[in-house]
């Protein structure tokens, strides 16, 4: 799926650049880098600071790689860290608004008249989901990628935003809960066709 | 397998259907195919899966950084991990700094170590703009009607009699887009993430990212108001010094206010009240279900629920008692406050506000 690289090829690898194998450490950096990077941007907008908190991220990885144990799922190790990271590096600043995100009620933010103007032309439809995705609350997005995208467990997840697996399972359902008022409201609009084309 | 029975988390969950999304082959396309067409009434549940992972992994994909920004940042690490200095640890801070936030979010936030603390809480207009070393460009209104301004970045303030703005000369170029007041204003605020918009007032700061809001805030009143009209705000009493510090832990900090809800901040007391604006609207939105006008038989739950999304409040009450009473009644222009009095009337209930929520009472129906 999103990762086609499986833990046990990856606990190999990991295993590897414990030892100083800097090849192993290389291909860990490149199988991961892009999901990281991305989902980084996902949480602080400034490109830079994000480049430099995954350089950062394996640059520590790799001056502690001694210390390190062996990890069941390195990418799991590689996801919660890069949070850890984001979240330390923004303490104290007005930066993480993903999780000052009041998750009980979060009214659905309107299209800027500019993307409306634009779903009037074309793919109407289509830029209505879309909007449902970017109109998630931050949170609720980022769940919803971990485990969808990345396949990551609901435990896991939990402890990549240590909130607990309830909060977790909770999130998933009111985004889901969301869509289907959009699906709901689609659908004698024809869309369902299109989508499944 | 049991598919005619699953709903959109199911088929989000389920490895099979997945497969078939993001990595389509003969064999699983011929199957999902067979089976949407044995069972239409699943279309809407596989569609809204089907864009959910589509549309996640384009999100995704959109930020991907290019080839040459991962050389680039390998090149970088491989320079850097032998080596013990942790130069670059500094510019990160101070970028940090300068960009704020990300998400389409509104905060609004009392002020953080602008001026030190003073004994006296009340904080004037005057004392405001004495504290900000950069030039300012001050609008006053003197007349008797409100005055639209237009800010370099193209939001508008509509500035009410005897009420004054001031701006830095540079808004264009700061960090921020800070604005001082005194008085009463509508702001619409263009969004800019990366350059959130700032509202001094009294003790109040109100910080946002784009959204629109009015802020009442006069030298002499005894308290500080803001109501929403669309986007989230959050208030913190400016003393709080310690919400300002652990802005970024993960619990929600201050009193989160949204459309059709406002804070009263008590100027004396320092004390923040949330309640509901005094005529609340019905939310603009596509998304939203459209408000019910006429109902035969509706149990009350129903029509409730519908005036929570509608109004973007929350209704407290308890379901034994009121879920199940039925209503028949229609509504034409009532305001949402005249509504909650029918309502109530029909199901022999009371109602009244309690810290933004509507709270209805009563012995129920049964």
């Amino acid at each position: 799926m999103a990762s086609p690289f499986t833990d046990t090829d990856d606990r190999i690898l990991w295993q590897r650049f414990r030892l100083g194998d800097e090849e192993a450490f290389t291909l860990l950096y490149q199988r991961y880098v892009r999901v990281l990077y991305s989902y980084g941007k996902k949480l602080i907008t400034d490109e830079a600071i994000v480049e430099d908190l995954v350089q950062d991220l394996f640059i520590d990885l790799w001056q502690s790689r001694s210390r390190l144990a062996d990890a069941e799922s390195p990418r799991f190790y590689l996801f919660r860290s890069l949070r850890r990271r984001i979240h330390r590096n923004c303490n104290g600043r007005f930066n993480e608004p993903w999780d000052l995100i009041d998750e009980e009620f979060h009214p659905v933010s309107l299209p800027k008249e500019s993307e409306i103007i634009e779903s009037e032309q074309s793919q109407k439809q289509k830029d209505e989901l879309d909007t449902w995705l970017k109109s998630l609350p931050g949170r609720q997005y980022e769940v919803m990628m971990l485990r969808f995208y990345q396949d990551f467990s609901y435990s896991q997840i939990s402890q990549i935003l240590t909130i607990n697996e309830q909060s977790v399972r909770n999130l998933v359902q009111r985004a889901v809960s969301k869509l289907r008022q959009l699906t709901i409201s689609l659908l004698t609009s024809g869309l369902f066709f299109f989508l499944l084309k | 397998m049991g598919y005619y029975h699953y709903e959109v988390t199911d088929f989000l969950e389920d490895q099979y259907f997945k497969s078939w999304v993001l990595t389509p082959s003969q064999e699983t396309c011929d199957f999902w195919n067979n089976f949407l067409l044995t069972h239409p009434e699943k279309a809407e549940a596989i569609a809204g899966a089907r864009s959910v992972l589509l549309g996640i992994r384009a999100e995704m994909e959109a930020d991907f950084p290019t080839d040459g920004q991962v050389a680039a940042m390998l090149d970088e690490i491989h320079n850097r991990k032998d080596s013990a200095s942790r130069g670059p640890m500094r510019g990160l801070w101070l970028r940090l700094g300068a960009s704020l936030s990300a998400a389409a979010v509104v905060l609004l936030v009392i002020g953080w170590a602008r001026q030190p603390n003073r004994h006296d809480n009340h904080v004037s207009y005057e004392e405001l703009l004495t504290a900000v070393e950069e030039p300012l460009m001050e609008q006053k209104n003197t007349t008797t009607a409100p005055i639209l301004l237009t800010l370099p970045d193209t939001s508008t303030i509509l500035l009410q009699p005897k009420s004054s703005v001031s701006y830095r000369k540079d808004f264009v170029s700061s960090t921020l887009r800070e604005v001082y007041l005194s008085g009463q204003a509508f702001f619409t605020v263009t969004k800019n993430r990366q350059r959130p918009f700032v509202v001094y007032s009294n003790e109040l700061v109100t910080k946002v990212l784009g959204t629109s809001f009015m802020v009442k805030a006069f030298e002499d009143a005894k308290q500080v108001e803001v109501c929403v009209k669309t986007g989230k705000v959050s208030v913190f009493p400016r003393t709080d010094t310690e919400v300002c510090e652990g802005i970024a832990s993960p619990e929600l900090a201050g009193t989160i206010i949204t459309p059709n809800q406002k804070v009263l901040f008590s100027r004396e007391q320092t004390q923040i009240h949330k309640g509901l604006v005094d005529e609340p609207e019905i939310l603009a939105s596509a998304v939203l279900p459209a408000p019910l006008l006429k109902f035969q038989d509706m149990p009350v739950s129903q029509l409730l629920s519908n005036i929570e999304e509608t109004y973007g409040i929350d209704i407290v009450y308890d379901h034994r008692l009121f879920g199940e009473c039925l209503l028949t009644a229609s509504f034409t222009t009532e305001s949402l406050y005249e509504k909650m009095d029918l309502i109530c009337k029909g199901i022999e209930a009371n109602f009244e506000v309690i810290d933004g929520k509507m709270v209805v009472t009563g012995r129920g129906c049964n």
